[in-house]
């Protein structure tokens, strides 16, 4: 029982006084240490450097003095006044004290400074939720103990040893090994035990795991809110690994909150993603390699059970691995080796050298730099001009949206310049640059695409990623290359948010392809071949019309050679760009397929025109050339006439149409826009990219097979498996990689030309994979195989390998916005004005290759040929616009999505307040919005649809936005809140908010 | 003075913490704590040789609406040697590290 003081204590009316007085009343009492007194006045120093105010100074000098008067009291409380003036009669009290001390706090103490390295007052005390002067005695107590050494003028204590406190005063014989590994055996058992017994339906675990709830700055960063996590600690010869499990999870509701929160500097909201269901993710860090290594990937569940049953199965792995490495640690007297993981095959194991290291020893070896460089800091009298430089840094990139986003990224990468990893490139180099050119980049990508904010937000992500990563040029390590999309995506299941579905399907669908390519070896030497193929079965066709040849078939030959000329030059292009595509990792993919496409596109279109200019003359040509000498060599630019690839039907890509059509978009749309580049890539036009990321790329995707829109949202961070090429017997087989499927098949690819002997050595083969999926549940899939007829066959991922997300939330805006029909002709910007040109034509093929019959116009400035206009009912034109998500008119603010978030669901709630919740749940998921409106209007709703359907009616009429339905670009069909949020951002766009709100 | 392991020390900053293999959260808020001690050193080093008229600047910059970044822009334009000056930070960093204790 606490004994109350035989002497008043300090009045609070004494923190009235003056700093001076009240300092020497206490130091009269024996109360603030010097300890104390300096940190005190170092405080003070701080907040002066920082420009904090005198009144403000002054309130919190009195609040530290009267925190320092309170702990001191209770120092106090067991003290005889009389017998405190001597120091020999102090002891015993003390000792009273610091037994209760002891039996209260000093286990969870020692565990707070082994676990931190934080030797501080201030860490026990927050941490502890003590008083300061308790936390203080504590520290001198495990001074005393020997496992702290001395502050010697306030500077942070030295970690002398972690033994427990069961080593101190014990007098008892060290346990032999033998007992030690008994007891070990002893221990694990009753974990395991006490873990069986929690999983017996039981509500709440055994595990100890310690539940908190945190908003740190990355998780907010991805639109996380809220982060709970559990931690479940091991501790294996030494070395400390731990399986977290954590719960996931935005609401839409939420984004204000969050928004706020970030404007109060409580983080960085930064991109937000909407998920329609929590999920639970289950991850082990690093710490034992062995753990490490069989659970390389954070693993995803829908359920918080599912989540707890993955955790449980690591923890009872962890426990088996404690025991095995410890028994054979004791057995040998020695440290063991710990496995050492490897980087091509993540299942083997190779020794890592005993010397190494250890991961905890670096960190403590951190902790201690920390202090002395805030040692040195204070020791500084540039202190407070340190401390706001160092501030401002930290500071860089906090806040929301994504030019903050680019800047985070350009903060990492001249703190990868900080640390030595850039050595080549000068900091200042990015610094003059990264920033500037990430904002450049984000403005040009949102101003000149016109295209959806989602595809802005989520391209702007990564193209202010790639404009600060090209800062660093190509000297950057393949390492980092690799670990930048990994914090792009913010660990696994936000790549999606941060790409958009349709751009990661292309990530995915382009790294296939590369290996579609590969094993097609679709080298130009190939492609070239075939063209000449066909254009000698083009000769022989035009050879047997002989005599008969008129003007009409000069001008069917004409179209035919256009089309087969785009067809193969544009395979030139794809074959190019993806078998450059799949060397990089994503980080760089955009700029380098820019570059590539610009450059090269170019020097196609500049020959194509060249050809198209004279199709009569040149089939005249032919036929002359055809009539005179059948073997004569022809000219190539001016007499390819070539007849469709009989192997077409084989190869998706060959579709002459499409292709046709995807050719004229592909260089119209690059010559429309300034050429960029550098020669190392740098991205100086990022129209282009979002252009190329929106169109052609996404459509052959699709045409190879690889994606399909409105599906599961395919994400490039994988779980776990392989992918495997099996062919004349032999066997190669990659595991995946962390950043995705291009640079899985960059490492298959590698390993089959190793295999083979060389690219051209190839033979056509079988790809498969083995995977985990988003439940743990192992698959097995055919990727690419030939058929009983021997065509081959590319299978589509049936979306559950890459699917991150359930909810498929996030990526349908981007899947429609990217792939509808008239999207097929991406917008194209006028050279001069920077204004997106109306192509919304409804362009077929034949318009398309029909140019020397229907010429385009031409810009009278650049010179360049601009599509027609097309005479598309205005209604039809707005909901087609709207549906592709290519408005051309304005890009909503945040603000104002903001504010369509808030009607949206003001509107739903409104309509559904009254009713059963479960039947918007059941309804937003179930029924497609173009089914509900049909309902509607044939009476066939029920009652507590009515509001809704006489909403989504009113929707209609206000905004002319109707629901998007079944097409071949659109397979799955619009969901009733897809379609209110669309129409309610036309609205929002159109000033008509007011009207549909309810 | 600890003993230096030399097999550490050829290791850079990223390899040494696996900075890779951390959750994206972590290696970006290792990577932080790591760059932050080589910029603090840098400007301990560095601001004492500037003159009264360039650290009325550099406290304008620090003070004012300008983005970080132009902290490095600033330090480069008055400090000729910076990059060599931070290269040899990050290795006193990478030194340090590797001390055995």
């Amino acid at each position: 029982m606490t004994k109350k003081p035989d002497y008043p204590p300090l009045k609070l009316s004494d923190i009235d006084k003056s700093i001076e007085e009240t300092k020497k009343a206490l130091a009269e009492k024996g109360g603030l240490l010097d300890e104390t007194k300096t940190q005190l006045e170092e405080q003070i120093k701080v907040f002066e450097s920082l420009g904090v105010s005198k009144e403000k100074i002054d309130e919190l000098r009195n609040k530290m003095i009267e925190s320092e008067v309170k702990s001191t009291t209770i120092e106090k409380v067991d003290t005889n006044p009389e017998e405190n003036k001597t120091s020999k009669n102090k002891e015993p009290v003390k000792d009273i004290k610091d037994e209760n001390l002891r039996s209260e706090y000093y286990d969870k103490a020692l565990e707070i400074i082994t676990k931190t390295g934080d030797t501080t007052f201030s860490n026990l005390q927050r941490k502890l939720k003590i008083s300061m002067g308790k936390a203080k005695r504590l520290l001198e107590i495990l001074e005393q103990d020997g496992i702290l050494g001395p502050s010697i003028n306030g500077t942070p204590r030295e970690i002398l040893k972690k033994e427990e406190k069961k080593n101190i005063n014990s007098t008892e014989k060290p346990e032999t090994d033998q007992e030690k590994a008994a007891k070990l055996s002893d221990q694990i058992k009753a974990e395991q035990e006490e873990r069986e017994n929690a999983t017996k339906g039981k509500e709440k675990t055994k595990y100890n795991f310690v539940w908190e709830t945190k908003t740190n700055q990355t998780d907010q960063a991805y639109g996380y809110y809220d982060y709970q996590v559990g931690t479940f600690p091991f501790e294996i010869n030494g070395v400390k690994s731990e399986v977290v499990i954590s719960e996931e999870k935005t609401e839409w509701h939420e984004y204000s909150r969050l928004k706020k929160m970030a404007r109060f500097g409580m983080g960085d909201s930064g991109k937000i993603i909407f998920k329609k269901n929590p999920s639970w993710s289950v991850y082990v860090t690093d710490g034992n390699k062995t753990l490490d290594n069989k659970y390389p990937k954070t693993i995803y569940f829908n359920t918080k059970e599912e989540a707890i049953e993955k955790a449980n199965e690591i923890i009872e792995e962890g426990m088996k691995i404690k025991f095995e490495e410890e028994k054979k640690y004791m057995g040998q007297g020695a440290t063991p080796p710990p496995p050492r993981q490897n980087q091509n095959n993540p299942g083997t194991k190779t020794p890592e050298p005993i010397q190494n290291i250890s991961q905890e020893q670096l960190l403590n070896n951190l902790n201690n730099l920390e202090k002395l460089a805030q040692d040195k800091l204070d020791s500084s009298k540039f202190r407070g001009k340190i401390l706001k430089g160092l501030d401002k840094w930290e500071n860089l990139g906090k806040g929301e949206g994504k030019a903050n986003f680019a800047k985070r990224m350009t903060k990492i990468a001249l703190n990868l310049a900080l640390i030595g990893l850039v050595s080549s490139i000068a900091v200042d180099q990015i610094a003059n640059a990264g920033i500037e050119i990430a904002g450049q980049t984000l403005s040009n990508t949102a101003l000149a695409g016109g295209t959806s904010h989602y595809l802005i937000n989520k391209m702007g992500i990564g193209l202010g990623l790639s404009a600060s990563m090209d800062r660093l040029g190509n000297k950057i390590p393949n390492k980092v290359k690799k670990w930048i999309p990994w914090v792009m995506g913010g660990g696994s299941i936000l790549a999606a948010g941060v790409l958009s579905g349709g751009t990661v399907a292309v990530a995915a669908g382009v790294g296939f392809a590369a290996s579609k390519l590969l094993k097609k070896n679709f080298t130009n030497e190939k492609i070239e071949a075939k063209q000449e193929n066909a254009r000698k079965e083009l000769l022989e066709k035009i050879k047997k019309e002989g005599a008969e040849i008129n003007p009409e078939k000069v001008k069917a030959f004409e179209n035919e050679y256009s089309k087969l000329l785009k067809k193969y030059e544009n395979q030139k292009i794809w074959g190019k760009l993806w078998g450059t595509a799949a060397r990089f990792g994503l980080a760089t993919i955009v700029s380098t397929v820019t570059l590539e496409a610009a450059g090269y596109a170019k020097d196609m279109h500049a020959e194509h025109q060249a050809n198209v200019e004279k199709p009569v003359e040149e089939a005249k040509a032919v036929e002359d050339q055809s009539n005179t000498s059948q073997n004569d060599s022809i000219s190539e630019k001016q007499n390819e006439i070539i007849k469709s690839d009989s192997t077409e039907n084989k190869t998706p890509i060959s579709d002459t149409t499409d292709m046709t059509k995807e050719s004229d978009t592909t260089t119209s749309q690059i010559e429309n826009t300034q050429t960029p580049q550098t020669a190392e890539g740098n991205i100086t036009q990022s129209g282009n990219i979002q252009e190329f990321m929106k169109s052609s790329a996404t459509q052959d995707a699709i045409k190879l097979g690889m994606y399909t829109p409105g599906e599961a949202n395919e994400s490039m961070i994988v779980q776990s498996g392989t992918v495997s090429f099996d062919a004349n017997g032999h066997h190669v087989e990659v595991p995946y990689s962390s950043d995705g499927a291009i640079q899985t098949i960059a490492d298959l690819k590698e390993k089959m030309i190793a295999e083979f002997g060389g690219e051209e050595k190839i033979p056509e083969g079988n790809m498969t994979t083995h995977y985990v999926d988003m439940n743990g549940a192992e698959h097995d899939q055919s990727l690419i195989h030939n058929d009983t007829n021997g065509v081959e066959v590319i299978e589509k991922y049936n979306g559950t390998m890459f699917d991150s997300d359930h909810s498929h939330a996030t990526v349908e805006h981007s899947a429609h916005d990217s792939l509808s029909d008239d999207n097929k002709v991406p917008e194209q910007i006028n050279h001069e004005t920077g204004e997106p040109m109306d192509n919304n034509t409804g362009n077929n093929s034949e318009t398309q290759t029909n140019e020397s019959t229907t010429p385009k116009q031409v810009n009278p400035k650049t010179g360049l040929p601009m599509d027609n206009k097309g005479d598309n009912s205005q209604a039809d034109n707005k909901n087609n616009l709207s549906n592709n998500g290519n408005e051309n008119t304005t890009i909503l603010s945040t603000e104002k999505l903001e504010h369509v978030h808030k009607v949206f669901n003001h509107n739903i709630d409104h309509l559904f307040g009254e009713r059963p919740i479960s039947a918007w749940s059941y309804i937003k998921d179930h029924v497609s919005a173009t089914r509900i409106m049909e309902m509607y209007k044939e009476g066939e709703i029920k009652e507590d649809f009515k509001p809704l359907t006489h909403y989504m009616n009113q929707l209609q009429n206000i905004t002319g936005i109707r629901p998007q339905g079944v097409d071949l670009l659109h397979p799955d069909p619009e969901t009733i809140p897809h379609y209110i949020g669309r129409a309610l951002e036309e609205a929002e766009r159109t000033g008509q908010i007011g009207k549909v709100t309810l | 003075m600890g003993k230096i392991n030399m097999n550490t020390v050829k290791k850079d900053l990223f390899d040494l913490f696996q900075i890779d293999k951390m959750s994206p959260e972590k290696g970006e808020e290792m990577l932080g704590r790591l760059s932050k001690l080589v910029f603090q050193a840098v400007l301990v080093r560095v601001l004492p040789t500037l003159s009264e008229e360039e650290l009325s600047e550099y406290e304008k910059i620090v003070d004012g609406d300008q983005e970080a970044d132009v902290i490095f822009k600033f330090l480069s334009e008055k400090i000729k040697n910076l990059d060599e000056i931070i290269k040899e930070e990050a290795e006193n960093l990478r030194i340090a590290l590797a001390e055995k204790a």
